[in-house]
């Protein structure tokens, strides 16, 4: 509580605050528009938030994810088209209610469900994250690596249809975190005689690339011509959402706790969660016939969760350094960025930073009322920007922040090399995350391994002689190898079921 | 361009080959059995497993899955330049942007990428827009945020 109060005033400064103001506008802008996703977002602020002090940046990056998260509803229920993944789940449900001419009760709904699920998720991660930490203080390297281990391999199986794709993703990622000179033998590494190459690619020209170049590729070669709004003009966004809410009150709770828990899952972000509620929701509804003609129920769930569920992915991205999303990922490359390394003694060393970062989120929270109802108002204006205008602007956008990050165009190479990989990774159904999550744990990992094998001179079974490092072991093997076990299972299975539908009478 | 995931998969097999030729004379800490080839060549023999169940994937499916399909935007010239503009307009950038100075070579990208994407006639809004751009990110990075954007030909009229 004491942090509490020390970390009230830090973050109630009017820097702060515009600051807060400005990104949450941002957020809202670049959720709103379909293709700007919140974890672009993230990546066109890193730059900026290199700059400034470590709260605001933290506070920036909090208020523009919680708003683009929210804002991905407005084309999700306006076009059908979801503004970011975490909308995906229900654009169907809140589409149908548009076409009835409610588009306003779909956004309405989503708007309030957003504000409960993330001031839920804003909750639950204050209270959670420092006793997590008191846990985590025990840990030592070995532990350190596995958890990286799992993180980095739940990572790569829930982030695609296909897990071996996920997991050559995350293998790309790791190779990349080698290039440079390798910090315990002084080794350079792949890096073919190029001084830039000695100093390792930096996580933020290559996210960038990966996320905004990649995405601008896909927009200028879209064989598709955009949507336009179906529905005229938006009504009162608040008209009874009061009786809507109370009804489905023990709803807002679920979706909150489920989103709460598999954003603290590494690995699961918003978009999952959201996913879950939906399917939960309509698993136990009342009436779950209603469900995809524009049902509100499902919107309650599933919206309160995914902004939930932003709350949940800083737990471990904060208690342990293990992202549980990308955009954790990104933030945890700011935090080393700005020195607060993150784990449990950054809980010690400077709380009050992490307690500021706790405030945020409940301050972007309550903004988020405000600021989306404004969203909502607007979408018709905020929808119209065309396309040809936004990408070249994200472009020089992305070219100057590159630069900035070392003062030179080398920057720019490697967001130019990695977000062409990316985009033909994409188009292979290789999912992009697990590669970003590599390049920001891969040095974690090797010098969590380089360190308990100093330690342990070279006895690889120390990683199994402490009884946390020997269970999260157990656990990360047993999930790499589970796929060995439950491929053949499952494919008995589905031939079994193939023979069944041929053979109706056996 | 999408390619049959045998193909990949046998990409990502030579790939890690290289990785494991590249790391043929990494040096060795003494005393340690772990040096600085260890932890690439730990991936690159992971990425090669995988590549190779890949393979086995990729054969199995070659009856649903063709070998490869070219992008869907290749048959449409204006999408293909549409894609090799943006590409081009960051080499331009990455070779000249130096000496140009970021307010000219700035200006040629924006300018250029919105009078091709948006079409001549809006000529006027698109010079507009693209001045406003480059003084805006010019003040933004170069003043509030002090980045050293290089001003290249323009180095003795700086403000």
């Amino acid at each position: 509580m004491d942090h509490f109060l020390t970390a009230l005033p830090i973050v109630l400064d009017p820097y702060v605050l515009t600051v807060i103001l400005l990104s949450g506008l941002f957020g809202l802008f670049m959720g709103a528009i379909p293709g700007l996703s919140a974890t672009m977002a993230t990546a066109l602020l890193v730059p900026i938030t290199f700059f400034i002090p470590p709260v605001p940046a933290l506070a920036a990056i909090v208020t523009a994810t919680a708003m683009a998260i929210f804002a991905g509803d407005i084309p999700g229920a306006l076009l059908r088209i979801p503004g970011t993944p975490a909308s995906a789940a229900y654009t169907d449900e809140a589409f149908a209610l548009t076409r009835k001419g409610k588009a306003e009760l779909a956004l309405g709904t989503g708007l309030v469900a957003a504000v409960i699920g993330g001031m839920f998720g804003a909750v639950a991660l204050t209270f959670s994250a420092p006793i997590l930490a008191k846990v985590a203080l025990k840990f030592s390297s070995y532990e350190y690596f596995w958890l990286a281990c799992l993180g980095l391999t739940c990572a790569a199986f829930i982030s695609g249809s296909n897990p071996v794709k996920g997991a050559i993703s995350l293998l790309i990622g790791l190779l990349v975190a080698t290039v440079g000179l390798d910090p315990m033998s002084g080794q350079a590494r792949f890096t073919f005689g190029s001084v830039e190459l000695m100093g390792g690619i930096n996580f933020i020209p290559a996210m960038i690339g990966m996320f905004a170049l990649a995405e601008v590729l896909r927009v200028v070669t879209a064989t598709r011509p955009p949507d336009a709004v179906r529905q005229a003009s938006i009504g009162n966004v608040f008209a009874g959402l009061g009786a809507i809410m109370s009804k489905y009150r023990m709803n807002l709770l679920r979706g909150s706790v489920i989103g709460t828990l598999v954003g603290a899952l590494p690995g699961a972000g918003s978009d999952i969660a959201a996913w879950i509620s939906y399917a939960v929701s309509r698993r136990f509804s009342k009436e779950p016939e209603k469900f995809g003609t524009g049902h509100v129920e499902g919107l309650v769930d599933a919206g309160s969760s995914n902004n939930a569920g932003l709350g949940g992915t800083w737990v471990p991205a904060l208690v342990f350094g293990i992202p549980g999303d990308s955009i954790t990922a990104i933030v945890i490359g700011v935090l080393y960025v700005k020195g607060m390394n993150p784990g449990p003694t950054v809980f010690l060393d400077q709380p009050e930073l992490i307690y500021a970062v706790f405030i945020s989120f409940f301050v972007a929270n309550l903004l988020l009322l405000p600021l989306g109802y404004l969203a909502i108002k607007s979408s018709k204006q905020l929808l119209r920007i065309p396309r040809s205008v936004l990408m070249p602007i994200i472009l020089m956008f992305c070219m100057v922040g590159t630069f900035a990050i070392n003062n030179s165009v080398f920057g720019i190479v490697v967001l130019l090399v990695l977000g062409l990989v990316a985009y033909l990774m994409e188009e292979n159904g290789f999912p992009i995350a697990p590669a970003i999550l590599g390049l920001v744990l891969g040095p974690l990992l090797e010098d969590a391994f380089m360190t308990s094998m100093i330690k342990a001179n070279g006895q690889f079974a120390t990683f199994f002689e402490r009884p946390i490092s020997a269970g999260l072991g157990i656990v990360t093997i047993a999930i790499w190898l589970s796929p060995l076990v439950l491929g053949p299972v499952r494919r008995r299975r589905k031939a079994a079921a193939a023979t069944q539908q041929l053979d109706p009478e056996t | 361009m999408k390619v049959n995931d045998a193909i990949s998969g046998g990409f990502f097999v030579l790939f890690a080959a290289l990785v494991f030729y590249l790391t043929r004379d990494f040096r060795v800490m003494p005393g340690q059995n772990y040096g600085a080839a260890f932890f690439p060549r730990t991936i690159a023999g992971a990425m090669a497993v995988l590549g190779l169940v890949m393979v086995f994937q990729g054969v199995r499916n070659r009856g649903t899955e063709p070998w490869a399909t070219a992008f869907d935007w290749i048959g449409s010239p204006r999408l293909v330049a549409n894609f090799l503009l943006i590409v081009g307009i960051l080499v331009f950038y990455i070779l000249l942007s130096d000496w140009l100075g970021f307010p000219i070579a700035g200006f040629v990208c924006i300018f250029s990428m919105l009078m091709w994407l948006r079409g001549p006639g809006h000529w006027l809004g698109s010079l507009a827009l693209s001045i406003a751009v480059v003084v805006a990110l010019q003040y933004a990075f170069g003043e509030v945020l002090r980045v050293p954007l290089p001003w290249g030909l323009l180095q003795d009229y700086r403000w």
